[in-house]
């Protein structure tokens, strides 16, 4: 329960007996004499195991209690005599320190009871009772205290308090002891007389200032802290700091200048729950007493329930508004905590106190922190805080800090006690047996009688029995493993490991540990001897015959590792220093390793043969076919990896053993051969993937491939812009791949630039042969656009269209080009002459195009003649692993072998990747082929396909260079936004209806005049003729309803079927635009058949719920998906972030509203770089309006523009503006 | 004359209860030395606070003990082992909660290939 404080401290107070308490000179009531049920009783309060019927019997008689206490102070001061005159060393320090604890116990409930020292109060205090009922124990017991105290204070005078801030305590009469206190001004030490709380609440800062004229409780001060200090099985917490940190010093009503600030209880009970305490009780605790008479007021809790509370506020003093004292316990706490759970605390059982009567005395155990590392009790005791100790004084710090740490290893191990059953004591202890059956059954620290004779005999046993454990000046031993030196990689069976027992010697050299017991100093040999019988209890190993000498033992392989994983961590954990060599806990796999032998780069290549030599390779050791046998046969195969000792698993090494088996005949292979083991084309039955060494072909491959040049080519020459770092990566590996001759796949996500690569590769890699780009129709005016742009001084022909270079012409083209772009088409078309040509590198954009091998495409294709060939797709895997082989088969025919063997060969080492654990990027650490393997994570990879990204992680770097936008890299390179346009093909149906609109437009307008009424309906028709045109460009069916279907009736639908197949691949989702909202419906409808998503049409002609859901189902939804709306509808006011493509299907006049629309997914939330496509057919009305559509976006940067005239235009005009351009058209047959 | 050593609280500070035992002014310039330096070292300093140190919970909580011998509870040997044996089980389990909450316990990292698998060379208590 919460304290209330202010309820507790205005609580009605007695003033009984406290003048005459607090004087034990004075004469005392004859009748108050303590009977020995009364002192039981006593002793149980301070020992806080008091029952209620104690706490009824005590308050009942508040004098007798408060004498008790004086009795019982005087019996253990009587005590402490005898230890210092009789007993020597560190028994005698423990004694000591035990008495101190109980002395302070017993002192902390008596200043409870009476307040202050008798040598500071007036002394002027009544007599009476003080019965305070109905209070909880705890409250009680806190109540009862201050209330005497308040008492007491009451009547305290102000003069004396005024004088105490002088430095001087004002010490009374009553003892005379002026001289004792006079120097007690100290902080912490002061026995002044208080100020906030004379004549009044502590809670009450007015009143009490008003007695005192003094700022003793200060408002909420800036330099006050939070502090704790440490009281027997009790925390305190106040609050307080020095003035100066908060600055100028607020200046009493006297002058004085306080040296401390100082906040209220309740302002500390706040400090407290905002540090976490709130679960804690925090009861009233006499204030602190500070310099020049402040008090702070103080809560107290129990130390038992806020143990949790203090572990955690070990590094507390990073934080504001706490103190270091506050840390310093806390660190304690930690230590408690950390000796505990290695299990270093043992029990004692010590005596509480006297019975005066009879043999017998009352005992209880107590567990007492053992093995504490000397350097840690040293630091915590060089850091004490004195607001940590503001209740002690006298004792050093060293005493201090270990009273503090028993209490709560104390605290914590009798918790523990607590949870165990135990038998019942023996109702009376008579015998030593039953001493010891009462022992155990008190582990808890509950206090027992027994004969002092038993219970002083087993006490002293059980110190002597764990002496080992509790000197502070033990000298832990090492115990040192060595592993075998005959092979330092592979012990064999019969080698062993050595373990010595090694002491630090006087000189501080590490010696065997029988020379310390020979050769050092007696106390030396008793300290090492105890250390090592220990040892040897937890070794057993070290005791066993044969052992050269004590302290030295021969280990198998088996017990070294014992040692090594488990053993030595037991035995760190009871004090000693164990080293040994260096294990890792790493589960490594074995994998096959080809080395080429007595080759070079210049005599091998890549069809030669060279000779081989098989072995296995495991993390950094290379182990023979006798090592592995040797291995295969020992109970514990450890072999050492980089620097530490692995253990091997023995299936692993059978499996092994047989592999190397099945190659031994396999002397002799080409280059080729080696570079597929290599790429873990060939099945390997072990989980890592081969590598190759040695020199030759495919060695030096792979090694170039790993070459990262010293500064990446960002600006190329020749190249206007500056390429991203993975373009200038690529462009690197594009580089390696004409070097070495070999074919390749740049898979870059969409939108990441393959084009302005493969231009920047062609321009610096020129030569007399060109490079040769087939494309489809749409993208070839993007090459040819592109090239002006980034590489002018590229000489590039467009080969398309009828206006192409003829075919026999085309040997005469290519010697006078650097660069010819032409379409999968034309190229059919014209592959007799082309093959003709020698080209430096052939490059299929969009290369899903050739996916399918059998198809006549594909198989044409590989007739064109290259240096190399490259193959650009963002989607390089669409439906398996046949669509990889099939590109990379374009890119170095026969390489891959055959497509059944690499859909096979994949799926294994995916499968070897999913059983190992390894991402795929480890595997190809293995191969050692990866140069760029960055940029794969799998779980980057839409379809999480893992047999398609284990494909494409094997790749990469090498065949493959692959990069996503969700690459935290590339992410972080790329623009939040990327508009590109598509130029999209009209099929020959689309022309004819086009030109025929056209026909009737020109004999529409050739009539009319330029009287008003004919403007008029002259505009009219224009603008109707225009929209008809937009409308062929979108589709035949956007234009006129027929029955005959839509695929394959428009180049623009075609185009973003192949979009929204990429971007479904990729997992996204896409917002495909109109204006025409029937057409957007019809076009939803057609989409959601073909991809087999629920794909809807977002329109002006649904309801506001329907389209509320409709936009709530799509950003909700995951995965591929696709949103289709009508440009007015849907270009304001959604979000729909969960796309990050947006393609505008038609165009609009106005730039404004397609920037609207494409706000939808590219606005706040959008977690993705968006990718907006315009889809635009060349040489129509369409490529018109997106001039016009730049024009005006260009103007509306500026100033909005103004409605165009299309009235005013005459028929030829009107033929040139919205008429088809032949040059620039792409006519769909070009595919 | 008798002397307490340690232990003393301000009450014996303040000469009540000790002044027949110590005598007037056992308090001379050595203590007032030591309190000026207990007056600069109240509130303490951050900087010479140590740092945390992880909880590790040992595998064998019963070590410590065993590598004393038998508990010398004559004639209930066996029986003081298994209580013994049953507090140090729950006070390390206790220990390791209390280090959990206070977010000091030992953070295992998992084993793998990462380096934090390995163990080190040298283990020191």
């Amino acid at each position: 329960m919460m304290l209330n404080l202010k309820t507790n401290l205005n609580a009605k107070v007695g003033s009984g007996a406290v003048s005459a308490a607090l004087n034990p000179n004075a004469n005392l009531d004859p009748h108050l004499a303590v009977s020995r049920c009364f002192a039981d009783a006593v002793r149980r309060h301070v020992d806080g195991v008091a029952t209620d019927e104690d706490m009824r019997c005590l308050q009942s008689n508040e004098k007798l209690w408060v004498r008790a206490l004086y009795r019982l102070l005087d019996d253990i001061a009587e005590s402490i005599d005898n230890p210092r005159t009789s007993l020597k060393g560190q028994q005698r320090a423990l004694l000591l320190a035990d008495l101190e604890n109980d002395y302070c116990a017993v002192d902390a409930v008596l200043e409870q009871l009476v307040g202050l020292p008798h040598g500071v109060s007036s002394g002027s205090s009544d007599g009476g009772d003080n019965s305070d009922c109905g209070l909880s124990n705890t409250q009680r017991n806190a109540a009862s205290g201050r209330h005497v105290k308040r008492n007491a204070l009451s009547a305290a005078d102000p003069r004396v308090a005024n004088s105490a801030d002088t430095g001087s305590t004002g010490s009374t009469e009553s003892t005379g002891d002026t001289g004792n206190t006079a120097d007690t001004g100290d902080i912490g030490n002061t026995a002044s007389t208080s100020t906030g709380e004379t004549g009044g609440d502590v809670a009450d800062a007015s009143d009490s200032d008003s007695d005192t004229g003094d700022v003793a409780v200060a408002a909420v001060a800036v330099g006050v802290e939070l502090q704790l200090s440490w009281i027997p099985g009790h925390i305190i917490a106040w609050a307080a700091g020095p003035a100066w940190a908060a600055g100028p010093a607020e200046t009493s009503s006297k002058g004085n200048t306080p040296d401390v600030q100082v906040e209220s209880a309740e302002q500390v009970l706040q400090r407290l729950h905002a540090s976490g305490a709130n679960t804690v009780e925090w009861n009233p605790h006499r204030p602190v007493k500070l310099k020049n008479g402040v008090q702070a007021e103080a809560l107290s809790a129990r130390l038992d329930v806020c143990l949790g509370w203090l572990v955690a506020l070990g590094d507390s003093a990073k934080h504001d508004g706490v103190g270091v004292s506050v840390s310093w316990i806390g660190l304690v706490a930690a230590l408690a905590v950390r000796l505990t759970a290695q299990g270093r605390m043992v029990p004692q059982l010590k005596k509480v106190r006297s019975k005066h009567t009879g043999d017998t005395a009352d005992f209880s155990v107590r567990w007492v922190p053992a093995l504490v590392e000397a350097h840690v009790a040293q630091s915590l005791a060089l850091s004490l805080p004195g607001a940590a100790a503001v209740f002690e004084n006298q004792r050093e710090a060293h005493v201090f800090t270990k009273a503090v740490l028993t209490d709560m290893v104390n605290a914590i191990a009798t918790q523990a006690v607590s949870r165990i059953d135990v038998a019942a004591a023996p109702p009376v202890l008579r015998t030593r047996s039953d001493v010891v059956e009462a022992s155990l059954a008190r582990l808890d620290g509950t206090v027992f009688e027994a004969p002092i004779s038993y219970a002083f005999e087993i006490g002293r046993r059980l110190d002597q029995w764990h002496r080992a454990v509790r000197s502070e000046h033990r000298l832990p031993l090492t115990l040192q493993l060595d592993s075998p030196d005959e092979k330092p990689n592979t012990p064999d069976e019969n080698s062993f490991w050595q373990l010595s027992v090694l002491s630090e010697a006087s000189d501080g050299e590490l010696q065997p540990v029988e020379r310390e017991l020979t050769v050092a100093s007696r106390a030396r040999q008793l300290s090492v001897k105890r250390q090592l019988v220990r040892l040897e209890r937890l070794c057993p190993e070290l005791v066993r015959l044969g052992g050269r000498r004590r302290g030295e033992v021969l280990l198998n392989s088996d017990e070294a590792w014992r040692l090594i994983t488990e053993t030595g961590e037991m035995l760190t954990s009871c004090g000693y220093i164990v080293k040994s060599p260096e294990i890792a806990r790493r589960n490594l796999k074995p994998a096959l390793r080809i080395t080429a032998i007595d080759s070079s780069e210049s005599d091998v290549g890549a069809e030669q043969l060279a000779n081989v030599r098989w072995s296995v390779v495991v993390d950094d050791l290379e182990l023979s076919v006798e090592d592995i046998r040797e291995l295969a046969q020992q109970a514990k195969p450890l072999v050492k990896s980089r620097g530490r000792w692995v253990e091997l698993d023995h299936a692993d090494l059978n499996a092994t053993a047989q592999a190397l088996e099945e190659r031994a005949q396999q002397t002799q292979m080409s280059g080729v051969d080696m570079l597929r083991h290599a790429l873990g084309l060939e099945m390997s039955p072990l989980p890592g993937s081969t590598s190759i060494a040695g020199h030759g072909w495919a060695v030096d491959l792979i090694s170039s491939a790993e070459e990262i040049p010293d500064e990446l080519p960002l600006r190329p020459e020749g190249f206007i812009g500056q390429l991203r770092n993975y373009q200038a990566d690529a462009l690197v590996w594009l580089e390696f791949l004409l070097k070495a001759g070999l074919g390749g796949c740049l898979a870059l996500d969409m939108g990441l630039g393959k084009t302005p690569i493969m231009l920047a590769h062609i321009r610096r890699t020129l030569s007399d042969a060109p490079s040769l780009v087939v494309a489809p129709p749409a993208v070839v005016g993007n090459w040819y656009s592109e090239a002006s742009r980034f590489v002018p001084d590229l000489r590039v022909e467009v080969h398309h269209g009828t206006n192409r270079c003829p075919s026999g012409s085309i040997l005469k083209m290519a010697r006078n080009t650097d660069l010819v772009i032409t379409t999968y088409g034309t190229a059919m078309r014209d592959m007799d002459m082309l093959e003709k040509v020698q080209w430096r590198t052939v490059i299929a954009d969009e290369a899903q195009a050739i996916k399918n091998h059998n198809s006549e495409t594909a198989r044409q294709l590989r007739r064109l003649p290259g240096f190399n060939r490259v193959t650009l797709t963002g989607t390089p895997i669409e439906n398996g692993l046949g669509d990889l082989w099939s590109i990379m088969d374009f890119c170095n025919p026969g390489l891959l072998g055959l497509r059944s063997h690499f859909i096979g060969a994949m799926n294994t080492l995916a499968e070897n990747a999913g059983n190992t654990g390894n991402t795929h990027t480890d595997n190809i650490d293995n191969t050692g082929n990866m140069g760029n393997t960055d940029g794969t994570p799998v779980e980057n990879t839409p379809a999480g396909d893992v047999e398609n990204q284990g494909a494409l992680a094997a790749l990469n770097g090498l065949l493959v260079f692959r990069r996503t936008k969700l690459e935290p890299a590339i992410a972080d390179e790329l623009p939040d936004r990327i508009d590109e346009i598509d130029h999209c093909t009209m099929t020959h149906e689309q022309i004819g209806m086009y030109q025929a609109v056209l026909n009737q437009l020109v004999v529409d307008t050739a009539a009319s005049t330029s009287a008003s009424e004919d403007y008029t309906h002259k505009k009219g028709v224009v603008l109707a003729a225009i929209t008809a045109l937009k409308q062929i460009c979108n589709h035949p069916l956007n234009y006129r309803e027929d029955s005959r279907g839509m695929a394959g009736r428009s180049g623009k639908l075609t185009r973003l079927e192949e979009i929204l197949e990429q971007v479904f691949s990729a997992g996204e989702r896409a917002l495909i635009f109109t204006h025409f909202a029937t057409w957007g419906e019809r076009l939803s409808r057609y989409l959601s058949e073909l991809s087999g998503l629920d794909i809807a049409c977002y329109h002006g002609g649904l309801a506001r719920g329907a389209r509320d859901r409709l936009v709530e189902g799509f950003q909700r939804g995951k995965g591929a998906g696709a949103l289709v709306l009508s440009l007015k509808a849907g270009g304001t006011g959604l979000n729909l972030t969960a796309a990050n493509h947006v393609i505008l299907y038609d165009r609009w006049w106005n730039p404004a509203a397609e920037d609207q629309a494409r706000d939808r997914a590219w606005r706040i939330g959008q977690r993705n770089t968006v990718v907006c496509h315009l889809l635009m057919c060349p040489g129509t009305v369409d490529e018109r309006v997106e001039k016009i559509v730049s024009g005006k976006r260009h103007i509306a940067n500026v100033v909005l523009p103004k409605s165009s005239s299309v009235g005013d235009l005459d028929s030829q005009q009107l033929q040139n503006v919205l008429g088809i351009d032949v040059a620039e058209v792409l006519v769909d047959g070009d595919r | 004359m008798r002397i307490i050593v340690g232990g003393v609280s301000r009450w014996l500070e303040s000469g009540m209860l000790m002044a027949k035992r110590r005598g007037r002014g056992r308090r001379g310039r050595g203590a007032a030395r030591a309190s000026a330096k207990l007056d600069a070292d109240f509130w303490g300093s951050t900087d010479k606070l140590p740092s945390v140190e992880q909880v590790k919970p040992t595998p064998n909580p019963y070590a410590v003990v065993k590598s004393l011998g038998r508990p010398p509870f004559m004639g209930h040997e066996a029986v003081s082992e298994h209580y013994l044996r049953a507090v140090y089980t729950n006070a390390v389990k206790l220990a390791e909660a209390l280090a959990v909450a206070g977010d000091i316990a030992f953070e295992h990292s998992e084993a793998g290939d990462s380096e934090a698998g390995d163990i080190a060379s040298e283990q020191t208590c």
